[in-house]
């Protein structure tokens, strides 16, 4: 315009020059001041858009929707995860293992399942998986609730092995696992060298110093750890019942826990174990409140607490710590197992009868679910909960197997022993080649009930696992009344 | 300052194209004549139409902020589900069970992009956002208390986009949370 101006070009009253078409139109053509004509700016607001982008935001909101839906199937796995956090707050360990083992995994699969039922793009690959943070934490709690070792045999059960390589974490847990096979490859060797059967002829200064010269040739930190250990262990059965035992094996448990931090179950089960062997049962209750400061959900604790009480003749305090069992684990056969042991031994039968009762409302079923999984073959996922199942109901049932002795049912007790007790032990065992349910108290007891019934062939049959005990034999004789072994407490098969 | 921006722009290219697109659907709404009705112009105005300034407050509100929140109610969600997977869960590339590739973690990852491209063009051209700012503090009363507020977050926000700065900001987010 100013060019037109400027070349004395002049636009005449009552009309515009349109700053876009260029054309000179009236001033009605024109919105107010504006230097567009009404045409033009008409063509202005109608100019087409890109269709072409609407493909793009489609993808755009298809990818959304799949965030939702990856969304809502994530959080409440992410809230399961904080549940079992839950617990391992409380020092609830076993509980949070528990809950990962049986909640968080399978969780993690059946929304894999769910996925893939839906959308059968993925084959055989998962496409919904728990992540490296939730398996690390499901392996830590295995470590702190159980060992480090049992830690490194999770972690080579659950992954690849690159995986493992590439992951430090993980790798140590197996470190650990391979330490311990390593330490005792080399112990049963350092062993088999020294030929002893007692502790007369344990040459137990030389072995001791070629546990540390082992010791000293590793540079691993977690083999250094195990033998300290194993040296514990060789003076446990050197000192057996000495007045220094519990000191001597407590130093060298030191030692070990300065190695492996996450092993103080087995530092607590060693202390405890050498304190009942030498009396010292303050001791005894010392080592298992240590225990039970890291890990409450642990069931073993609890027993040396209640027979370390009972020992100490404080039977109140023993009964109370079987509650607080109770509470830490609720309606474990533990507990009532102890309820029947311990109300035995204040001959106190019509308790013992009532938590033997309770006991199997609580956990026959549970029991007998697990052994009929196990039958129909479905081992790999049971594998871990039924040796917990199993070795504490196994047990619980010996206990039964005593009461029914005593009110002298016993044929009700063979079938017992034999079915509910030792026969899982031996199913548990043929499965995994894992023998250690068939414990001796199993074997005594199931022997002994085989025996009064006369039943031969049975006998035979448990033999092949193990000859019972000379107590349990004075009790076939008759040397020993049930009584004896059940009440007064004068000898113990179980 | 125009070659940065035009970087953030190129990378981020279809979630420009996508707001571009809402833009001028909003400016054959509000009316507003559009001098150049082209996304991809290899300048300052790259995935923007060339359009007369909004004559009003509301207009200004409207076309300011409508094609962010689309963007940002698509990003969300997308962000969310793969900081979910990449960061609380820490999905890896390879499936830890079967040492395959991990389809989550490439899903999460194109998730993760998207998002980025969608958060990195929420907010319209720096004159734009002063328009709106002009129009808000001109106005009077209530009208003032919603749109003052609303105009600064959207300068701030068109301020950082003008030199990519949100680009490197998500990407950096990114990176450092998996450091964390
Ligand atoms: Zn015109």
């Amino acid at each position: 315009m100013e060019n037109l101006e400027r070349t004395g070009f002049s636009v005449p009253k009552g009309k515009r020059i349109c700053s876009v078409c260029g054309e000179v139109k009236r001033l009605s053509h024109f919105d107010g001041d504006s230097d567009r004509c009404a045409d033009c700016c008409e063509k202005m607001v109608r100019t087409s858009v890109k269709w072409y982008c609407v493909p793009i935001a489609l993808i755009f909101v298809l990818a959304t929707v799949v965030s939702v839906y990856l969304t809502v199937i994530t959080v409440p796995f992410i809230k399961s995860l904080d549940e079992a956090e839950k617990f391992a707050e409380g020092s609830n360990l076993s509980d949070a293992f528990d809950y990962y083992e049986n909640n968080i995994m399978s969780m993690a699969e059946s929304i894999d399942a769910s996925v893939k039922e839906k959308l059968p793009l993925f084959g055989e690959n998962k496409f919904f998986v728990p992540g490296t943070e939730t398996f690390e934490r499901y392996c830590e709690i295995c470590a702190m609730a159980d060992s480090e070792y049992e830690a490194g045999v999770l972690v080579q059960e659950l992954f690849d092995k690159d995986f493992i390589k590439k992951n430090k974490t993980f790798s140590d847990y197996v470190s650990v696992t391979d330490a311990y096979d390593k330490v005792f490859a080399t112990v049963q060797e350092i062993n088999g060298k020294y030929e002893f059967t007692s502790a007369e002829d344990l040459r137990y200064d030389e072995i001791i110093a070629q546990f540390e010269k082992e010791k000293q040739n590793t540079d691993s930190p977690y083999e250094k750890g195990y033998y300290e250990y194993f040296k514990a262990s060789v003076t446990q059965f050197y000192y057996d019942g000495k007045d220094e035992l519990v000191e001597k094996v407590q130093y060298y448990l030191d030692e070990m826990i300065k190695f492996l931090p996450n092993e103080y179950a087995v530092y607590g089960s060693t202390v405890a174990d050498s304190a009942f062997r030498s009396g010292d049962y303050d001791k005894a209750v010392e080592a298992a409140e240590f225990v039970l400061s890291k890990n409450r959900n642990l069931t073993e604790p609890y027993e040396w607490l209640a027979k370390a009480y009972y020992k100490k003749g404080e039977t109140e305090k023993a009964f109370e710590v079987i509650e607080r069992l109770n509470e830490a684990v609720p309606q474990s056969p533990v507990y009532y197992k102890l309820l029947i042991k311990y109300n035995l031994l204040e001959n106190n039968i019509e308790a013992a009868e009532k938590a033997s009762a309770e006991g199997d409302a609580a956990n026959g079923e549970l029991c007998e679910m697990v052994f009929n999984m196990y039958l129909s073959n479905n081992v790999g996922q049971i594998k871990r909960i039924a040796r917990q199942v199993f070795a504490e109901s196994i047990d619980f049932k010996a206990y039964q197997c005593a009461l029914l002795l005593l009110k002298d049912e016993k044929q009700k007790a063979f079938e017992t022993a034999y079915n509910d007790s030792y026969y899982r032990a031996y199913y548990y065992a043929y499965i995994t080649g894992d023998t250690s349910l068939l414990s001796q108290g199993v074997i005594n007891m199931t022997t002994l009930c085989a025996e009064l019934c006369r039943d031969k062939a049975a006998v035979d049959d448990i033999s092949q696992y193990g000859m019972c005990d000379s107590v349990t034999e004075k009790v076939i004789n008759g040397e020993l009344s049930f009584e004896d072994v059940f009440i007064n407490g004068k000898a113990e098969i179980l | 300052m125009t070659v940065l921006y035009l970087i953030s722009k190129l990378v981020t290219f279809p979630a420009v194209m996508v707001r571009a697109f809402y833009e001028h659907i909003l400016l054959k709404l509000l009316r507003i004549p559009v001098e150049k009705a082209s996304y991809l112009q290899f300048n300052e105005m790259f995935g923007h139409t060339e359009h007369d300034l909004t004559k009003t407050l509301s207009a200004s509100v409207w076309f300011c902020c409508i094609p962010g929140l689309l963007q940002v109610l698509l990003a969300v969600p997308m962000m969310a589900a793969s900081f979910l997977q990449l960061y609380v869960l820490s999905v890896t590339p390879t499936d830890p069970q079967t040492g395959s590739v991990s389809i989550m973690f490439a899903v999460c990852i194109i998730l993760r992009v998207f998002g980025i491209w969608l958060l990195c063009n929420v907010f319209p051209l720096y004159e734009d956002a002063l328009n709106l700012w002009e129009k808000a503090t001109q106005a009077n009363g209530f009208a003032k208390v919603v749109a003052l507020p609303i105009a600064a977050i959207v300068r701030a926000g068109a301020f950082l986009e003008r030199f990519g700065i949100t680009l490197l900001l998500l990407v950096a987010e990114t990176c450092l949370l998996f450091f964390l």
